[in-house]
């Protein structure tokens, strides 16, 4: 009896084992019987998922051989890369990242030429021309005439501040430049009146008579998460350094490449950058002068509390409550995500406080930081998304994944999500005057400020770097600049934490890790990829 | 008498098979496999054509980044061997007296039980959230310091500043690290007869120290070298709490060993300095391995309860 019964145990237990790697295959949802399932992995985050869902809805009402099935994962690209490469089950990925010319060989990818060449239903130009800075992303998703990523989302990450309380407070600048004067509002850097960058400084010296003006009120002047997400202020610093040295010099800043021109370094000496000597980029004078940005106004004490410089506790909820509170900080540095993130706080702070705005009733804008007076200005993007498709056997699935991307990426849809969530495409798209109705006052600004391209340029450091070989195709990867100490991702935390605020220390760090030995490593691998040879 | 059949024998243990034939092919995968893959890319280097054999080049370069002054890496080994120091003198001697306290079933000993024990219980991941909000600038520890005039009333910003950031991470590990130890020293101190302590009273053993100095160290010294023992080995692999505190992004005076490789793998997002970590790891093995197995030899020529 008792060896029977351990027989049966046995049994049961070496079946369970069998059967146990088989459950991974999962089952096939039922509302889609007999359709064959196209599977897209993508970033959840802050615009959350309903959006995707809804297309998935609209595509699949249509479609009846294939359908989409969309799930979240965080999509890092180390992850997705190793993901692909051990075959993953996925067909399409949309990550917020675009760093991944290293598996653009050995056929893990579907080209997307002819994604490029189609014409979305009802539009005139093919998803190829709406592309934003079309050359920069060809150049960076493009191997020996392939091109294997199209573009996601664009995050403009910056000062975010209520138009409305600047008003009332005398905030903004009038047209004769004076803080809180009784001249109407300066048209800002665009010249129209009524549009996103109105009463905004344009020099630093108003900047900081703005800073000063509402520190005085008692106000504190700029919240962020330093602990937690020191780098939201990157993209201040770097918006600030893109404007400091002007296009050309932020090329040869990220291109590490002058162009045979002389180029001035932190020490006062100035040196020819090529790619071979590229790490003396990192010794730029406008990285110093960011440096100063920095620590003048972002980790000045008399402008931001020791919380928001260290407090692991300052999550995103509680520095979106301590912003949405009345009498709270000026600006909180954060994406366009923000609005659509604290929906659910925003609309429960009506419960505590009747004369709380309503979801979407708050003119939040982004603040320009005028580092130059000449030129464009600059914000820069938490993310540079793009949307890869993975190899298939069949050819039909093929063609259904880019009916889908090519639904997914008209006109019509990423109106939907604009409108949904506030999301802003990377392409040149016009949003119907019902979608541009439905939009919160935030996310009509941040779509109108993408839009300037005459006044504004919208970079991200995802995209920069992937387009630059020697960041792309080797270790010094998606960052602009390694730090030492600190994270190697971020400049605040480094000229903190890592160098105490002292400006010259931070230079003296970045060019003690940033050595010739490194960089002859770095460059050895891009060289291995076949560039720079 | 016939013999049984190799298939008889397979019969017979097909429960056996059963029970250990999953976690044996997830230890064969998981550790076997990785550690095996781990060592054969410690001499390999990746980029554009694959991978290739690499020599010394990526031990060299672990070595010289990790015993250069003012390196990240440099920190970090500092750091873990200091964590270990703490531990060995201020912790380990804390450990024991409070196990002897509980032992003798002191004042208040089930409350002080029930307060050590309650990290163990719960989620790591709700201790530090209620850790940290504890400290935070709007925690009850600021209003203790606004009440009491501490730091001037402000906040007192333990996870950071240079002074108290790694004081705190070590405080933190030791708070939760005392569960553990007062359930095993305790339970040690519980396994000795009661006839060894009448007959030390008898002896000429007084008071409570003579008994712990004379009587319980030298009894529970076997529990004593396997946690000298086992905390040597980990040395730089304890990570300590501060992917819980910061995430990635702990400042460069408070990262040890154990939180450098984590991060580094999720902070890399290339593979190209894989190498490097994996003959970092085989250097760090070998640097601990031997001294483990010599200090492991060291402890038990002390170890007064084998008869020799």
């Amino acid at each position: 009896m008792k060896k029977n019964a351990f027989r049966a145990i046995s049994l049961v237990m070496a079946a369970m084992l069998l059967c146990l790697p088989l459950t991974g295959c999962g089952g096939k949802n039922t509302d889609h019987a007999g359709k064959e399932e196209i599977l897209i992995s993508y970033y959840t985050g802050e615009f959350g998922d309903d959006w995707i869902k809804d297309l998935a809805e609209q595509w699949n009402a249509k479609n009846d051989k294939y359908y989409v099935n969309a799930k979240g994962n965080l999509n890092l690209s180390g992850v997705v890369i190793a993901d692909i490469k051990s075959g993953t089950k996925n067909d399409i990925i949309i990550t917020e990242d675009c760093n991944f010319g290293t598996i653009f060989e050995g056929d893990y990818l579907e080209s997307l030429n002819d994604l490029l060449e189609t014409t979305p239903d009802g539009e005139s130009s093919t998803i190829g021309e709406k592309i934003m800075n079309k050359d920069t992303w060809m150049e960076m998703s493009t191997k020996n005439g392939t091109t294997y990523m199209v573009p996601y989302n664009i995050s403009p990450t910056g000062l975010i501040f209520d138009y409305e309380r600047f008003a009332e407070n005398g905030w903004l600048l009038d047209k004769d430049g004076k803080l809180g004067g009784s001249n109407g509002v300066h048209p800002g850097k665009d010249g129209v009146e009524g549009t996103y960058d109105d009463g905004q400084p344009q020099n630093m010296g108003q900047f900081k008579a703005l800073c000063e003006k509402i520190r005085n009120s008692g106000t504190e002047v700029f919240l962020y998460m330093g602990a937690k997400h020191p780098e939201y202020v990157s993209n201040v610093a770097y918006a600030y350094l893109a404007q400091y040295l002007g296009e050309e010099g932020f090329r040869t800043f990220y291109q590490h490449d002058s162009k045979g021109a002389e180029v001035e370094l932190y020490d006062g000496s100035k040196t020819v950058i090529t790619i071979d000597n590229g790490y003396e980029s990192m010794r730029m004078k406008g990285v110093e002068k960011m440096g100063q940005f920095l620590s003048e106004y972002l980790s000045n004490r008399n402008y931001v509390s020791e919380a928001t410089l260290h407090d692991v506790a300052l999550t995103v909820d509680a520095s979106h409550t301590q912003f949405l509170t009345a009498g709270g900080p000026a600006f909180i540095v954060e994406g366009n995500w923000f609005e659509n993130g604290s929906r659910q706080l925003i609309e429960s702070m009506k419960n505590y406080d009747p004369d709380a705005k309503e979801y979407g009733e708050a003119d939040y804008r982004y603040m320009l930081v005028p580092a130059s007076e000449e030129g464009k200005s600059v914000i820069f993007s938490q993310t540079g998304g793009s949307i890869l498709v993975v190899k298939q056997e069949d050819e039909e699935k093929r063609a259904a994944i880019m009916d889908f991307l090519s639904f997914m990426l008209s006109d019509s849809s990423m109106g939907q999500v604009a409108q949904q969530t506030g999301m802003l495409w990377n392409y040149n798209y016009k949003l119907s005057q019902e979608h541009l109705d439905g939009m919160t006052k935030f996310a009509r600004n941040a779509y109108d400020l993408l839009q300037d391209t005459q006044n504004v340029i919208v970079r991200s450091a995802y995209i920069d770097t992937a387009s630059v070989p020697v960041h792309a195709y080797s270790a010094l990867g998606t960052s602009y600049m390694t730090y030492n100490l600190s994270t190697q991702q971020a400049p605040l935390p480094a000229l903190i934490s890592g160098a105490g605020g002292d400006v010259q220390k931070f230079m003296q760090e970045i060019a003690a890790y940033n050595t010739a030995d490194r960089w002859a490593t770095w460059l050895s691998q891009a060289k291995s990829y076949g560039y720079y040879s | 008498m016939r013999k049984r059949g190799r298939i008889g024998r397979v019969k017979d243990n097909l429960f056996v098979y059963s029970l250990i034939g999953y976690p044996l092919i997830l230890f064969c995968i998981f550790y076997i496999g990785i550690n095996f893959n781990s060592i054969i890319l410690a001499f390999q280097s990746i980029d554009g054509n694959g991978k290739h054999f690499a020599g010394f080049k990526n031990f060299q370069l672990f070595w010289k980044e990790m015993t250069g002054s003012g390196s990240l890496l440099f920190y970090s080994l500092i750091n873990s061997l200091k964590m270990y120091a703490i531990n060995l003198v201020v912790c380990m001697p804390l450990y024991i007296c409070f196990s002897y306290l509980l032992f003798k079933k002191c004042l208040f000993n089930r409350v002080i039980s029930f307060l050590v024990m309650i990290p163990a219980i719960m989620s790591g991941l709700v201790i530090s959230l209620v850790f940290v909000n504890f400290i935070g600038s709007n925690g009850p520890l600021t209003q203790i310091c606004k009440m009491f005039g501490i730091n001037e009333g402000k906040w007192l910003n333990l996870l950071y500043s240079k002074e108290y950031a790694f004081g705190t991470t070590l405080f933190y590990s030791i708070w939760l690290s005392f569960s553990t130890s007062l359930l095993v020293y305790p339970t040690a101190m519980r396994g000795i007869s009661p006839e060894v302590f009448e007959s030390a009273k008898i002896d000429g053993v007084s008071n409570m120290f003579q008994e712990l100095r004379y009587i319980i160290l030298p009894l529970i010294y076997p529990t004593l070298t396997t946690f000298l023992v086992t905390g040597f080995a980990a040395i730089f692999s304890n990570g300590g709490p501060l992917m819980e505190f910061y995430h990635t992004e702990a400042p460069g005076y408070v990262s040890n060993m154990g939180y450098y490789f984590t991060r580094a793998v999720l902070v890399d997002g290339t593979e190209f300095n894989y190498p490097k970590y994996a003959a970092g790891g085989l250097i760090l093995t070998v640097l601990i391995g031997p001294l483990t197995m010599l200090l492991k030899r060291f402890l038990e020529k002390f170890d007064y309860t084998v008869e020799k």
